[in-house]
């Protein structure tokens, strides 16, 4: 692909102004991409290729409006990351509703929204790449976190299904399902807790952002045009 | 809003479409045509493709964003997607409750 096809490929991050989807961010700009990252708060992120919204994933206009923007901007999309995400560790009898609804919201319905805003512009160029973000918590069964593997499970069956949905758009759907990162939704969980999750990996250690990056990359390659409805989990975790 | 620019934009749209059957891409198409259901011109993948490239066209020429398959268009015992006219004054409905809002 020539540097100018790359340069003007347009990608949509939410959670942009911290953590990996921070992490994600600068290293897609430097790779030339024009991105429109969004989250509830302002970003310092400055760059001439970088724009910022201050949204609320979950708000239906509002990602209308976002996307509105990527239109009148960029006059295209070719990628949408669905970083944004929280999570609250707590047992299941002492999780109010409020924190499952702020969780559903985010994770799921969040998702859901830029998955469908993202397809609708992607088909004008005819293909797009979306990923989203899974977690090992799903398939390991977290006791603590029944709420967020839930919501991730959702996301699962989401991507699977959007996959056979969108590819006649050539559009692919796929999801990376990290292991713990030290990010803000790790920096509250206590120590003992963390080195017991990481003890059930194949390989104990903690993610980094890199390696998240490396499954994005591998989803955005044109190569891999043929992969989608897939979870690929980091850590050797299955 | 003018209704008549809102089906030329249907008829326009549907000109445009890319039909799998080059058949149904050579027919007249007029306010009668049918879109969807029984000797309907779209399947219902092809209906998705038509809704999105119908809501695109509509906004360009108008300026405003409508949503046509909400909940209300798919709870009506008479679909609005089953013809030229009855897509055509479902979107004017739609965009008139939209400006009378603003």
């Amino acid at each position: 692909m020539s540097d100018d096809a790359i340069n003007s490929r347009v990608m949509v991050i939410s959670g942009a102004r911290k953590g990996i989807g921070r992490f994600l961010t600068e290293r897609y700009l430097d790779a030339g991409w024009r991105i429109m990252g969004c989250s509830r708060g302002a970003s310092d992120l400055e760059h001439p290729h970088y724009r910022h919204v201050c949204i609320d994933v979950a708000d239906d206009s509002g990602v209308r409006g976002l996307f509105a923007n990527v239109r009148s901007e960029f006059g295209r999309l070719d990628v949408v990351i669905n970083n944004a995400g929280i999570a609250s560790m707590n047992h299941s009898l002492l999780t109010p509703a409020s924190t499952v609804q702020s969780i559903l919201a985010t994770n799921v319905m969040g998702t859901f929204l830029f998955c469908r805003e993202g397809a609708k512009l992607m088909r004008g160029v005819k293909g797009g790449r979306i990923v989203n973000f899974a977690t090992v918590a799903t398939p390991l069964q977290l006791e603590g976190e029944a709420i967020y593997a839930a919501s991730k499970a959702a996301v699962l069956s989401l991507t699977q299904i959007l996959a056979h949905e969108l590819a006649s758009m050539n559009i692919t759907v796929n999801a990376v399902g990290p292991t713990p990162v030290r990010t803000d939704l790790t920096r509250a969980v206590p120590s003992s807790k963390m080195d017991a999750l990481i003890a059930r990996q194949a390989v104990k250690r903690w993610g980094e952002f890199e390696d998240v990056a490396n499954v994005v990359d591998f989803y955005l390659k044109p190569e891999s045009s043929f992969i989608t409805g897939q979870v690929l989990y980091l850590g050797g975790v299955s | 809003m003018d209704r008549q620019v809102i089906a030329q934009a249907i008829l326009d749209t549907l000109r445009n479409f890319d039909f799998p059957d080059l058949e149904k891409a050579s027919a007249e198409f007029t306010e009668e045509t049918i879109l969807f259901g029984r000797e309907g011109l779209l399947d219902s993948i092809a209906l998705v493709s038509f809704i999105l490239d119908v809501e695109e066209s509509i906004r360009a020429k108008t300026g405003v964003p409508i949503t046509l398959a909400d909940e209300r268009a798919m709870s009506q015992s008479r679909s609005p997607f089953r013809r030229v006219s009855s897509l055509a004054d479902y979107a004017s409905q739609l965009i008139s409750e939209q400006l009378s809002v603003k």
